[in-house]
């Protein structure tokens, strides 16, 4: 039985959604830039009695600067740059942030493949990336290995499909000493991941992390694998506070998004069914919650998302003990035949996940990917 | 007294009357009235608004709803007459001179309304200096007000467009939530923006009545109750998220802090105001209630209409600013001081270190930046205060 964790992604002391923050992801850009970024983390940490901490290497912040035709520099000779306009980081820059931090998990540095459903732009974007990747990845386990050797190093997989990772990346992947694989869930459903995983799996591979999962079946997926099959599974997402700066409550059930800004409308004395001290605690109807000034109601609503998600995954925890628990503790929690529908190709895949997973990779990717 | 309809005709509203003006009175309908009962619609409304003079013993002080700590400015008692009596809703010390220079009459605006409604009343009187009759308001008197009007409009039961608009109009804007249209309703009836209802509402909570009598006595700023907020928001954040659901004690917590932060809020007032009087060069930087304290200001609704989807800004520390500040907070003179006076406390604590040059100069080079950020948004507040005074 491994250990599920979900880490709170893009939290600042300020707009922390709870007094107390058991798992935080930070990034090397944003945490570690200055001295003075450095003393603000730490401080953070402290203040939130954090307990696990890990440390991204930035590979999101260059892609989205690259999404937005901003500069992007990969000069050791500089310190980390993460302004509006540009980005420098190094597989150099990483380690010495990871010196000031000390997290328990470190990522390599990466360049990110963006979401794109065609497959030539999937090639062109994968081609375009691997260079970068596979000798940051490289730099990045030597400098650790050197410098911080009792931080674990998770290396992010960037790549669409299972053909580019064991055709591409596999082989000198399996070179690097490591102790774990990061898996970026942006290109991926249920099927897909389960694909992914059981590859690592079979590998030998047993402390996995997913980034960007704050869904339903994505947290369900992770618990399952977490308690049934890997030492360590572990998530993250920022969904809780851009939902809120977007005035979007998560439905405490199902996690699905409920308006409530300025246009919205409610049946008068309608309430949500949740249990956090936040919205439920104090008794707010909907309207209630609408109702509450601009800034007031986006803390409210940080603190509540951020509850929803860790609430959700810590019960899909404690319901994996068989796929049967795990289905029945998801369809309590939805009912409309899209999510029903969801759920299903969820346990379809844990399915084959819990009794074929030493099975030929080929006949799993035939089962999954398409699932 | 005056009384315009007959005894059988008049309606009362009893809710928060007393029990000697409820046998007074002859109710002949008890019902609650209807969006289609277009008789109920008049009878809130004013149907005669006269200058006449009155004997004072025929004016009864409304007490039911309390008074602002600035005497009127206007020049006659304002009453609102119902069947029942003459209420004074403002300008008591008006009466109170008179009775002292030995009148027995006095000239009043009188109001004229068809029945007696406590709530009405109360509306009218809380409405009384936003509305710009009988004078000024203080920021807290208008938190105490909503909080006492939302009270009692939430768990009364009345009709509530009996209190919106009359005749065509009737029942315009309510939506049948309750807790909306009380919004709404105050929003008519005091002349504010529904979200400037809702800041006075969210200004309330956790605070207890005699805090806030308190804070009115003491003529609280607007300026202090949102700088405050911050701090509420965090202390109750983190008191919900600790377990401690109790609103009592989560009350008495907020208030206990309100006052001290009050007590360090006028200080460094007074520290600024000593300042400026000493180096006139120096750029104040003052929200509009900070110049005259408890001053009502045209800038209640500044606080903006949401956006249906605001972008969502990233506050992540540091992610454009080395100095990590709460990116909620409005730049003032308050933030860029506490900006300076961090920089400095770094450098010093770099200083007293034992560092190489090289980091020093590394750490001098951070600072110089978070400077310069810190001169711009000094530029950007002197140009915005001198685009104030053009």
């Amino acid at each position: 039985m491994g250990i599920f964790t979900n880490f709170c992604a893009g939290v600042s002391l300020p707009i922390a959604p709870a007094p107390n923050v058991y798992a935080i992801i930070g990034n090397a850009p944003q945490n570690a830039f200055s001295e003075i970024a450095v003393r603000a983390t730490l401080e953070m940490f402290r203040s939130l009695n954090t307990k696990f901490i890990m440390f991204d290497s930035g590979g999101y912040q260059i892609l989205k600067k690259e999404l937005e035709g901003k500069i992007i520099n990969f000069d050791k000779s500089r310190q980390i740059i993460c302004t509006k306009e540009e980005i420098n980081i190094t597989p150099e820059l990483v380690i010495a942030a990871n010196l000031k931090i000390r997290p328990q998990i470190m990522t390599s540095l990466d360049f990110p493949v963006p979401k794109v459903s065609d497959p030539y732009q999937q090639y062109q974007q994968f081609i375009k990336k691997l260079g970068a990747n596979l000798v940051w990845m490289q730099e990045t386990a030597l400098l650790r290995q050197k410098y911080c050797p009792e931080i674990e190093l998770f290396i992010p997989i960037q790549c669409y499909d299972l053909k580019q990772f064991t055709d591409y990346i596999e082989r000198p992947l399996m070179e690097l000493k490591f102790e774990g694989l990061s898996l970026p869930t942006r290109n991926l459903g249920s099927g897909g991941i389960t694909l992914f995983l059981l590859k690592f799996y079979q590998m030998g591979i047993r402390k996995v992390h997913l980034l960007s999962v704050s869904n339903l079946t994505g947290l369900a997926l992770a618990a399952y694998f977490a308690r049934n099959i890997f030492d360590w599974c572990s998530v993250d997402a920022t969904t809780w506070r851009l939902n809120a700066d977007n005035m979007i409550y998560m439905d405490p059930l199902d996690l699905h998004s409920v308006g409530v800004g300025k246009n919205s409308s409610f049946q008068e004395g309608a309430r949500p069914l949740c249990d956090c001290p936040w919205c439920a605690g104090t008794g707010y109807t909907f309207t209630g919650i609408k109702n509450i000034p601009q800034t007031d109601r986006i803390s409210l609503l940080r603190s509540h998302n951020y509850y929803v998600v860790q609430k959700a995954g810590e019960e899909f925890y404690d319901n994996s003990t068989d796929l049967l628990t795990l289905e029945r503790c998801l369809k309590r929690r939805v009912n409309t035949p899209l999510r029903i529908k969801k759920v299903d190709k969820l346990i379809q895949a844990l399915s084959i996940a819990t009794y074929m997973r030493d099975a030929d990779i080929k006949v799993l990717e035939g089962l999954l990917w398409k699932l | 007294m005056k009384k315009s309809k007959k005894e059988e005709d008049v309606l009362v509203d009893t809710i928060g009357a007393t029990d000697q003006q409820k046998e007074e009175t002859t109710t002949t309908n008890n019902s609650k009235p209807t969006g289609e009962d277009s008789s109920l619609l008049r009878v809130l409304m004013t149907v005669k608004r006269s200058l006449e003079s009155i004997p004072i013993n025929e004016i009864k002080r409304f007490t039911l709803f309390p008074d602002f700590v600035t005497p009127t400015t206007a020049e006659h008692p304002v009453i609102v007459r119902t069947p029942l009596e003459n209420d004074c809703i403002d300008g008591w010390n008006l009466i109170e001179e008179a009775l002292a220079d030995g009148e027995t009459e006095i000239v009043c605006e009188v109001d004229e309304v068809e029945v007696h409604s406590v709530a009405e009343n109360c509306l009218r009187k809380a409405g009384m200096r936003s509305l710009t009759r009988g004078g000024k308001y203080i920021y807290p008197e208008m938190v105490r007000n909503t909080k006492i009007l939302m009270n009692h409009l939430m768990s009364s039961g009345d009709e509530l467009r009996i209190y919106g608009h009359g005749g065509r109009r009737f029942g315009e804007g309510f939506i049948n939530n309750r807790e909306n249209d009380v919004i709404y309703l105050l929003s008519l009836r005091l002349g504010k923006d529904d979200t400037t209802i809702k800041n006075y509402r969210c200004h309330s909570e956790y605070l207890s009545d005699d805090v806030l009598d308190t804070l009115i006595k003491r003529k609280a700023t607007k300026e202090f109750f949102e700088d405050f907020q911050t701090k509420k928001r965090i202390e109750v954040k983190n008191e919900l998220g600790s377990g401690n659901l109790s609103v009592n004690r989560i009350t008495e917590m907020i208030s206990k802090l309100i006052l001290e932060e009050f007590e360090q809020f006028l200080i460094e007032q007074e520290n600024k105001k000593a300042k400026k009087g000493k180096s006139p060069e120096t750029p104040i930087i003052a929200t509009p209630d900070a110049t005259e304290e408890g001053e009502p200001t045209d800038d209640d609704d500044d606080d903006g209409d949401e956006q249906e989807n605001p972008i969502a800004v990233d506050i992540i520390p540091g992610s454009s600013d080395p100095t990590p500040v709460n990116n909620e907070a409005p730049v003032t003179f308050e933030t860029i001081k506490l900006q300076i006076i961090n920089v400095s406390k770094r450098i010093v604590d770099d200083v007293s270190k034992e560092i190489s040059l090289d980091d020093m100069r590394k750490r001098l080079q951070e600072e110089v930046l978070t400077i310069t950020k810190i001169l711009a948004q000094i530029e950007a507040q002197i140009e915005a205060l001198s685009g104030e005074k053009k």
